[in-house]
């Protein structure tokens, strides 16, 4: 991929019957571009990569701009449009600890225009430690409880045209992480496409306030809850987080899942209204799958002042953490591109799928080529279900030593 | 000095630093030019010299003006700035005369008078009718190579930037004579114009050109096709591949005026003279015309001709030498090859055309079709494509057959299922006769005009394909999920919102669940083509029948939302 920020040679840039073209005058030549390419040329000069997908993506997908830049990259080979060298490289931006972290707060993506009051408390006193915007939908005034508190209004349209998604990819640079104070069974699944910053996602152990196990389309709640939670992990960068906010959550995940990673525990203080009798009832619910001891979980308990204070500090040091992550991030280092197909075997006269490496048409192993190809879209998480679903632990074993392994186990270097 | 008025090509001027310049976006050049220039070339396409010379009078100097004008003659003439004309078409397929670029890793065979290969005949004459409705590009160091058939020489930078010389030339498809290069893949996965595959060989050799042609169709994508010369090689891939869609069965042509039927008797005793064989005039005679090698029958040939002594049996083959061991009887005959334009009298010399090949290789038979052109009934063994290739114009016996055989021999023909059919032509003069109508009326279905009017049309379908290809690229996520019913955790694979980009305004539910296998699928088509798909899916799936129904399920689902 091409480092960040380019020289370009001198150019000229025009449409003509829709389709756009770039004049490199230093070369003489004429190449049409797309729209995606276009832009990149407006911001390559002065963007690092990641400033530049932050700058593009409200009006991409990465893949597309992924898509451009190597299409670019192609030009620059053969000396056209950007000179390969690269001026003095500026590192990103410095992630002082100094400075107050920027969160944008987000209440819920299916009710974005709910701004219910039992969060007030918690931004409040988040506040006292970041920049907290409170995107405020089709309104441009905090409620009265927030006023004086420092929180900024983020104001967004609910206009079609103007879609949260849209809104979200606009975020660039302008803040450092998001949260989202309610989760969703999938549909916050793509706030990870969304933004490329640190996101943390908030679950509450309490279901609504309802004493029975509610139901979503017919599938009880607690059930949508724990595969959203399960569906979101995997498909977290090592950069977001889920914060669950009950024992018994935290209890249940550490018995379903090996490794919990991404998930963090971080209970409601003590003045917070818990409904306890729902959670009873809902470990009662789960008590036959999972063994859980609602004993136990109610001596878990929090201390009488452990307080919303204590909630934003471990906020805030999970936030840091995660800020840090995001810098240091990069995606598995891209493998050779290969192709898939099939073969005839004169000995043996079978037909089966192998893979091909493009650069020397060598032939590699066909699993292996698949999970090279599917790291580049997705998590080391997705990747390690899969490695368990479609090979055996000897051929997981040997897949994992050819991923990059800063890619494979980020989690493992803290 | 140019004369106007002059359509020029699609022109965009523009100053930067100061200077004037002018980007042919046809050519795709760049010009610095002078203000004169851009003024002329304001109105060169509507004004005549004279009017050019009023307008711009007041401004510039005559003379000035008169060498701008021959300046750009200059450009005119190295195809700059004007279109040059356009050769006519001799049929309307289109608009214009199609550019179509043929790299091929062998040299154009300009002269087939004693080729004894039909992939050689069928080579030049394929790109021979061609030329007639396209202009065709092959790699090489001659500017012009026949009428329509021009050279071109890649730089080492077209080549490391193979999309931008494609796109620059304007070619609007790629022909690939035969999948014989692991180093033409190249051009499927970098080409912006459709690609056609002409396949015309198959099985044997150990399986080489099979897989040579799984590689190929692994690479190809929706808007690039296979062209076969018989259904038969269709249908052998069937065995094989998921999708069929992309093979185009377009047969080969046949020179019907060359290859026609003359008076049987008169032919005979030109031959028998030409030879210096007497027998020919007075004998049935029994031909083979081919490469008389083994695989292609000749040892079966020769048992035909001890089984009958009374019939002479005619080889017309370049050498016999490629089956010393055999001992030829007294009645077998070899012909040698004449030149090309002689090869209608020698067919025509035959009663009965006759090849006993059992190569896996006959996916056409352009030799089988040049004895019908002649009226010559051949026999043949029912394999390959011979029996989809003749019609009714002459016999097929029952021969063994072994569909399903890669890498070998596919068939055997046995000599006595031959030979009956060879008697009951002989002694049936009437049968003969009628089948030599029917052989006739057979070979004049297929011509070379015919193909390549048609692989025209399969280029300007595959254009039409190519713009209404869509993307292919959603989020898929993989993450466990539980199943409380079964207590258990399992894999999942979730499309993700294909609104993505409009969150509130969702039509549809937030999240496809997919069986992991098909998000595997789904989320490699950002990246791979849907063939590679179907090596992973068949990989993955290890039975065919799921993998296929998956791969159809993939496929419906991207054309419905890409």
């Amino acid at each position: 991929m091409l480092s960040l920020p380019v020289k370009l040679h001198h150019q000229h840039r025009f449409q003509h019957d829709g389709q756009r073209y770039v004049v490199d005058l230093e070369a003489g030549e004429v190449v049409p571009i797309d729209p995606v390419m276009n832009d990149i040329l407006d911001c390559c000069e002065t963007l690092t990569f990641h400033g530049l997908v932050r700058q593009l993506r409200p009006k991409y997908l990465k893949q597309t701009i992924f898509e451009g830049l190597r299409k670019l990259e192609e030009l620059a080979t053969i000396g056209l449009i950007i000179s390969q060298t690269s001026p003095n490289v500026p590192s990103e931006p410095e992630q002082s600890h100094q400075r107050r972290l920027r969160v944008f707060v987000l209440h819920s993506i299916s009710e974005p225009d709910l701004y219910p009051q039992d969060s007030y408390a918690f931004l409040q006193a988040l506040a006292q430690h970041a920049e907290i915007s409170y995107a405020l939908f089709d309104a441009t005034e905090l409620p009265t409880e927030l006023q004086g508190t420092g929180i900024e209004v983020a104001s967004i349209q609910t206009d079609p045209d103007h879609s949260l998604a849209r809104h979200l990819n606009s975020l660039t640079d302008a803040y450092d992480a998001l949260l989202l104070l309610k989760a969703e069974y999938l549909r916050d699944l793509q706030l990870f496409e969304c933004v490329d910053f640190p996101v943390i996602i908030r679950v509450s152990g309490n279901m609504e306030g309802t004493t029975t196990v509610g139901r979503i389309r017919g599938i009880p709640r607690v059930e949508t809850t724990i595969n959203g939670i399960l569906a979101k992990q995997a498909a977290m960068r090592p950069y977001n987080a889920i914060v669950l906010e009950s024992f018994w959550l935290g209890e249940l995940f550490s018995k379903l899942l090996s490794q919990a990673e991404g998930l963090h525990l971080i209970p409601l203080p003590a003045e917070a209204q818990v409904n306890i009798r729902e959670e009873e009832s809902i470990c009662a619910y789960l008590s036959g799958l999972f063994n859980i001891d609602w004993m136990f979980i109610r001596s878990q308990g929090v201390s009488d002042n452990y307080g919303w204070d204590h909630v934003a500090e471990q906020y805030i040091q999970l936030l840091e953490r995660l800020v840090e992550r995001r810098a240091l991030y990069s995606p598995n280092a891209a493998s050779l591109p290969s192709g898939f197909c099939q073969g005839y075997d004169p000995t043996n006269g079978k037909i089966w799928s192998q893979a091909v490496m493009f650069l020397d048409l060598l032939k590699g192993d066909m699993t292996t080529a698949i999970i090279q190809a599917l790291s580049r879209n997705h998590t080391p998480r997705e990747i390690a279900l899969l490695l368990e679903n479609i090979c055996t632990s000897e051929q997981a074993a040997q897949i994992r030593g050819t991923l990059s392994s800063d890619y494979l186990y980020p989690s493992l270097k803290e | 000095m140019l004369s106007c008025p002059r359509p020029t090509h699609q022109l965009h001027q523009f100053y930067s630093g100061g200077n004037l310049y002018v980007v042919d976006l046809d050519a795709r050049q760049v010009l610095e030019i002078d203000s004169l220039i851009s003024e002329i070339l304001d109105r060169c396409s509507r004004c005549t010299n004279e009017e050019i010379l009023e307008q711009l009078g007041s401004k510039y100097a005559t003379q000035d003006i008169v060498r701008a004008l021959e300046i750009l003659e200059i450009q005119a003439q190295q195809g700059i700035l004007f279109s040059t004309k356009e050769m006519p078409s001799q049929v309307s397929l289109g608009q214009r005369r199609l550019r179509i670029f043929v790299p091929m890793s062998i040299p154009f065979p300009s002269d087939i008078t004693y080729a004894s290969s039909g992939a050689i005949v069928g080579f030049h004459s394929t790109l021979t009718a061609l030329s007639q409705y396209a202009d065709i590009h092959l790699l090489s160091e001659e500017k012009k190579v026949a009428d329509g058939i021009y050279g071109t020489s890649l730089s080492e930078e077209d080549w490391k930037a193979l999309p931008r010389y494609l796109r620059r030339e304007r070619y609007d498809g790629i022909f690939l004579c035969q999948p014989n290069s692991y180093h033409l893949y190249r051009f499927l996965r970098e080409s912006p114009v459709p690609v056609v595959i002409r396949l015309h060989t198959l099985r044997g050799r150990g399986g080489q050109f099979v897989n040579l042609m799984f590689f190929f169709y692994s690479l190809m994508r929706d808007f690039d096709a296979f062209m076969c010369p018989s259904d038969f090689i269709r249908r052998f891939y069937a065995q094989h591949l998921f999708d069929v869609d992309c093979f185009h069965v377009i047969p080969n042509g046949v020179d019907t005026e060359m290859f026609h039927p003359m008076d049987k008797q008169q032919t005979k005793i030109q031959l028998a003279q030409l030879l210096n064989v007497p027998q020919i005039q007075d004998q049935k005679i029994v031909g083979f015309f081919s490469r008389f090698q083994l695989e292609k029958g000749a040892a079966v040939f020769v048992k035909l001709a001890k089984l009958h002594p009374d019939v002479l049996f005619l080889v017309v083959a370049p050498t016999t030498e490629l089956c010393t061991a055999i001992n030829f009887p007294s009645n077998l005959i070899y012909a040698g090859q004449p030149p090309r334009e002689q090869l209608p009298l020698f067919i025509n010399a035959f009663d009965v055309y006759c090849l006993p090949s059992m190569v896996g290789e006959e996916t056409f038979g352009n030799a089988v079709l040049e004895a019908l052109s002649c009226g010559v009934p051949p026999v043949l063994p029912r394999f390959a494509a011979f029996a989809e290739l003749i019609g009714d114009g002459g016999l097929i016996v029952d021969a063994e057959s072994y569909p399903q055989e890669i890498g070998s021999f596919a068939g055997y023909a046995p000599p006595e299922q031959l030979s009956k059919g060879i008697i009951e032509l002989l002694h049936d003069d009437e049968r003969r006769m009628d089948l030599s109508k029917r052989a006739r009326k057979r070979a004049l279905e297929y011509s070379w005009d015919l193909q390549s009017q048609r692989l025209i049309q399969l280029f300007l379908k595959l254009k039409q394909k190519q713009e209404i290809t869509g993307q292919s690229s959603y989020p898929v996520r993989f993450a466990p999920h539980y199943n409380f019913a079964q207590q258990k955790l399992e894999p999942r694979a979730f499309l993700v919102n294909m609104t993505v980009e409009d969150m509130e305004y969702q039509l549809m539910e937030p999240a496809y669940p997919q069986a992991v296998v098909e998000g595997i699928g789904l989320s490699l088509l950002k990246t791979h083509t849907p063939h590679e798909i179907e090596s992973v899916l068949k990989h993955l799936c290890k039975n065919t029948e799921v993998a296929r129904e998956i791969f159809s399920r993939l496929r419906g689902f991207m054309n419905a939302i890409g």
